[in-house]
């Protein structure tokens, strides 16, 4: 009797232990059919679960999944912040959740901390080696770091798991490195129509398309990068990298003022930096000098801030101050700070960059011979060799380079593209006259 | 140069620990950027809804970024008092509002700017961030306003609210909505009460993460005869009290605007106790530097320092009192900022603490005022009813019994409220007479002096306050799990306060004695100096608790 009251009494206990992860799971399925912007909606449900249930490990991860969603679509480190904050508490709770680790290796790798993202993402793999996403996190590591047949290996193993949007615009990007458009544009192709058959977030379809767009844009294939811009901004409506790229495309296309509006609706999002220096060099194209200014200056703002607030990888700023031929030490400092910690071909070609400004071409050289390792198809990265090898007097091989870069885009870059047309006819027009002297000379 | 470069590193890193240091310890209220990220634009709407009309109170708080794009693009010039400011103002009222729609029963309301400000507040690096405040008001038609007044009990009206400023753009976005004059609100998708405190505090954590409410829907009627004009129940005490007062008879209200109440804790200090490097020589600098950093905290106001002078000058305490005295006044100032860490780590779902600074102040002030009072009317009432015929000459705190003190009559010393230890004492002395004395330990102070628990109490009271400073140092430190650093950063900075209130307490002891060799036994080291001090430390005390008050916005200095 009385055993089975107990019995009786455990079951309703274990019942009503029942209803609470039932409840969760029955929002969990409503969440989709819940409203239009399901990340938003999914933050609030999981931190409503959370105030029920404070210990669900796995909820915790819902959780900081959907802020590396939200940070990504609105490109604000502070949900990073709360992302990591999210994974965290899950892995204190769980140490074992493969997932939670691979999607803080994600934000590690996010706010560039490629070490911590490497260590997090092979732990992430040791506790679930059939998991692609922990694969596709190392192997960006990889791959920002410079360390592109590692990266490769990975990229296959991720590949072997599951093909998707992920693991196909990440095999694009190393191949875009390697030089082999074709192929990249296939695979980049292929994960879009993959993720939109796998009803991937709007925001991954369009990132994938603005790259798509950008490779293009890389050949000097304006109207396809145009078109595949647009499809990412019609998938989601003011996407801020759709806007900048297509900025890139019309500025180059030569539709200025359209160029302008796309940057500052860029900038009216996230005012970065790089949006910032561009739509400065439209303005300066168009003869805005003023306008022109006033973006140089946000640009200069930017980089005050970065330094209050002690970020270490500046690129950007790299590439601003050597395109602008301003701040040669800073550049070069900056340059070769980022570059003790990521020597991928675009460290190599900043610090090139930079110290050719800053007068030491014999420096640059072999970092510019680095970048261009594996030729990949970048008009920006010829450009900077042609400049390099002219400062050494190193006229054909100049020539050859800034002939190259004008082949592969000849608007790669306002105000630039106009440099690199000027100095390559001036080598042209030396060699014919040069040509024209030596026949002279046999003639007689 | 290699073999160079890791001592050059070093160096460098050293030196970039002191000057963070030094920002985050001296300057807090400088070095702070948003809180909400560098370019975020941040968005608050109050919907007052009223029988007549409706108001918004509408608060955009733009970071560095975007204050930087706004200046140099209107060329306005960052300070409050700026004559360009105003026609600024006005077109920014005016675009804004381009961007705001009011809907009442589908028809819109044409909406009024009646109010407009803005402040400009220090962010990271001292770079000035903006934050505007506007009022719009819209009349209600005359149908539907008749509809509200007269028809009590019908449909309730619907108002929809539209936000399509700065759209995209990442930021705090907050709406809330109130009843106004004449009006109760029957429905509402957003809250009543404000997370933000109107865009001056963003508390953020994984559950509680920015608002994103961009759009409102809210229904409200006549409110019921016999009920408050405005009759919201539970709002946000005194704010929501003076919105509501500012109903459509009344004179033009403003937004009050304040600067951010927090930074962001993630940037320069995290990077100093991130730091990797932990040898000794690296701990001792820090070490250090967080005591002279300390030590000049010490002589900012707040910090029991006028106490304790006031104190040892009125009460002829000895070397070792002010010893003690300062020692007493940092340890439960270190307590106090362990406390509130551990509040501010494991409360913060139900207690702000920034919030609870004010209130701890208080508290602490007016108990530093009511020891002083007690304090007085004691030696108010000693002074008067004694002989002043004694000797006193105790240089040193050895003195004992043996030396001739007089006190005061017995019926007032039994009960000093603070719980003074008072009993019945008698002297085989020259002049015995049967008198109460404090009594602590081996050396007996004299009665209108020090007594070990009154020291103490006073000392706890003035420490009790924490700053802000040092409770940034330990919660960067635990935030990034290196807490045994930073409770050693707390010890060192305690160190030096505790030094420096000593040094004054003994200056002041030795100042007092100085003074005395002229006045050894004038009305003026009897009377006067005890009862002055003490009135002083009631001083003291009640300007603390008035601080605090207006910190809370109770009252407005």
């Amino acid at each position: 009797m009385s055993t089975a009251g107990n019995r009786r009494h455990c079951e309703r206990r274990v019942s009503i232990a029942a209803v609470p992860p039932l409840l969760a799971m029955m929002l969990w399925l409503a969440m989709p059919a819940l409203g239009e912007n399901t990340v938003d909606r999914t933050i609030v449900i999981c931190q409503k679960i959370l105030r029920v249930r404070p210990d669900d490990a796995a909820i915790y991860y819902k959780l900081g999944d959907a802020y590396v969603e939200k940070g990504r679509e609105t490109g604000d480190i502070t949900y990073y912040d709360l992302a990591s904050q999210s994974l965290q508490h899950a892995l204190k709770l769980e140490p074992d959740l493969g997932p939670a680790r691979r999607h803080l290796a994600y934000v590690l790798y996010s706010l560039h901390d490629f070490a911590g993202a490497a260590r997090e993402s092979r732990r992430a793999i040791e506790l679930d080696p059939r998991d692609p996403n922990a694969y596709g996190v190392l192997g960006d590591t990889q791959l920002e770091t410079g360390q592109y047949d590692a990266a490769a290996t990975t990229y296959t193993q991720m590949a072997a798991i599951k093909d998707d949007l992920y693991s196909y615009s990440r095999r694009s990007g190393l191949e875009t490195i390697r030089g082999d458009n074709s192929a990249a544009i296939a695979d980049l192709t292929r994960a879009i129509a993959i993720g939109r058959r796998d009803g991937a977030p709007a925001e991954a379809i369009a990132w994938a398309a603005t790259r798509l767009a950008e490779d293009y844009f890389l050949l000097g294939k304006l109207d396809e990068a145009a078109a595949q811009d647009q499809a990412a901004l019609a998938t989601d409506l003011g996407y801020y990298r759709a806007l900048a790229s297509l900025g890139q495309v019309r500025a180059a296309q030569g539709r200025l003022d359209e160029a302008a509006g796309l940057y500052r609706g860029a900038i009216a999002v996230i005012p970065l930096p790089e949006y910032a220096a561009a739509l400065g060099d439209v303005y300066a194209k168009m003869g805005r000098h003023e306008d022109a200014q006033r973006q140089r200056e946000l640009v200069e703002f930017i980089a005050r801030l970065n330094t209050i607030n002690r970020v270490l990888y500046n690129r950007v700023l790299v590439d601003y101050y050597a395109d602008h031929d301003l701040e040669h030490h800073q550049a070069i400092d900056l340059g070769a700070r980022e570059f003790a910690v990521r020597q991928d071909i675009y460290g190599h070609d900043a610090l090139a960059w930079a110290l050719y400004r800053g007068g030491k071409a014999a420096e640059a050289l072999p970092h510019i011979v680095a970048a261009l390792r594996f030729q990949t198809t970048d008009a920006r990265l010829y450009f900077h060799a042609g400049m390099i090898y002219l400062a050494l007097g190193r006229n054909d091989l100049a020539r050859a380079r800034l002939a190259r870069a004008l082949a592969i885009n000849p608007h790669f870059q306002p105000i630039l593209d106009e440099v690199a047309a000027r100095e390559y006819a001036m080598l042209s027009g030396a060699r014919k006259r040069q040509y024209a002297e030596a026949g002279k000379s046999n003639q007689r | 140069m290699i073999s160079n470069s890791p001592i050059r590193i070093a160096r460098a890193r050293l030196l970039t620990t002191l000057l963070v240091l030094c920002a985050v310890v001296a300057i807090p209220r400088v070095a702070r950027a948003h809180p909400m990220g560098n370019f975020s634009i941040n968005h608050y709407t109050k919907i007052v809804a009223g029988a007549r009309d409706v108001e918004l109170d509408y608060i955009i708080d733009m970071a560095e970024i975007p204050t930087f794009q706004e200046t140099k693009e209107r060329g306005l010039i960052t300070n409050a008092g700026d004559p360009a400011l105003v026609p600024y103002l006005a077109r920014q009222a005016d675009s804004l509002k381009g961007g705001l729609t009011l809907d009442a029963d589908g028809q819109p309301l044409k909406l009024e700017c009646v109010s407009r400000q803005a402040i400009f507040p220090p962010g990271a690096g001292g770079l000035p961030t903006m934050k505007m405040g506007f009022v719009y008001r819209a009349s209600l038609p005359d149908a539907i306003a008749h509809v509200i007044a007269h028809a009590i009990g019908a449909r309730p009206l619907s108002l929809h609210y539209r936000d399509d400023n700065f759209a995209g753009r990442a930021g705090w976005k907050e709406i809330i909505a109130l009843g106004g004059r004449g009006a109760v609100l029957t429905g509402s998708s957003v809250p009543s009460r404000d997370r933000s405190l109107e865009l001056t505090n963003y508390p953020t954590d994984m559950l509680h993460s920015p608002p994103q409410t961009l759009e409102a829907l809210v229904t409200f009627t006549a409110a019921p005869p016999g009920t408050v004009a405005g009759g919201e129940p539970a709002t946000d005490g005194a704010g929501a009290a003076a919105w509501l007062a500012a109903g459509s008879s009344a004179p033009a209200p403003g937004v009050k605007l304040e600067a951010n109440r927090q930074g962001t804790p993630h940037s320069a200090f995290t990077d100093l106790i991130k730091s990797k490097r932990m040898d000794l020589a690296f701990l001792l600098t820090a070490a250090l530097v967080a005591a002279v950093l300390g030590g000049f905290h010490a002589l900012e106001p707040g910090h029991g320092k006028t106490l304790v002078a006031v104190y040892l000058v009125g009460s002829r305490g000895t070397a070792a009192h002010a010893v003690l005295l300062g020692a007493v006044v940092t340890a439960s100032h270190t307590i106090s900022v362990y406390a509130l860490g551990i509040i501010t780590l494991y409360a913060s779902q139900w207690v702000v603490p920034e919030r609870l600074y004010p209130w701890l102040g208080m508290t602490s002030g007016l108990m530093v005022a009511g020891l002083g009072f007690a304090l007085f009317i004691r030696r108010y009432v000693s002074a008067d009813s004694h002989d002043r015929d004694h000797h006193h000459d105790h240089d040193d705190h050895d003195h004992g019994h043996d030396h001739r003190h007089s006190h005061a009559s017995a019926p007032i010393h039994r009960h000093t409220w603070w719980g003074g230890h008072v009993h019945e004492h008698s002297h085989e002395e020259a002049q015995a007479h049967g008198h109460p004395h404090i009594h602590q330990d081996a050396n007996h102070a004299p009665a209108a002096a020090i007594s070990l628990k009154s020291l103490c109490a006073l000392g706890i009271t003035g420490g009790i306050v924490p700053c802000p400073a040092a409770l940034v140092v330990l919660l960067g430190a635990l935030a990034i799990h290196r807490v045994a650093f930073g409770l050693f950063l707390i010890v060192a900075f305690s160190a030096g306060l505790a030094a420096v209130l000593i040094g004054f307490g003994l200056a002041m002891v030795y100042a007092r004695r100085f003074m005395s060799r002229f006045a050894a036994r004038g009305p003026l080291t009897e009377r006067w100096l005890p009862l002055a001090s003490s009135a002083v430390i009631t001083v003291v005390g009640i300007t603390i608790a008035l601080q605090s008050l207006a910190a809370v916005g109770v009252l407005r200095i």
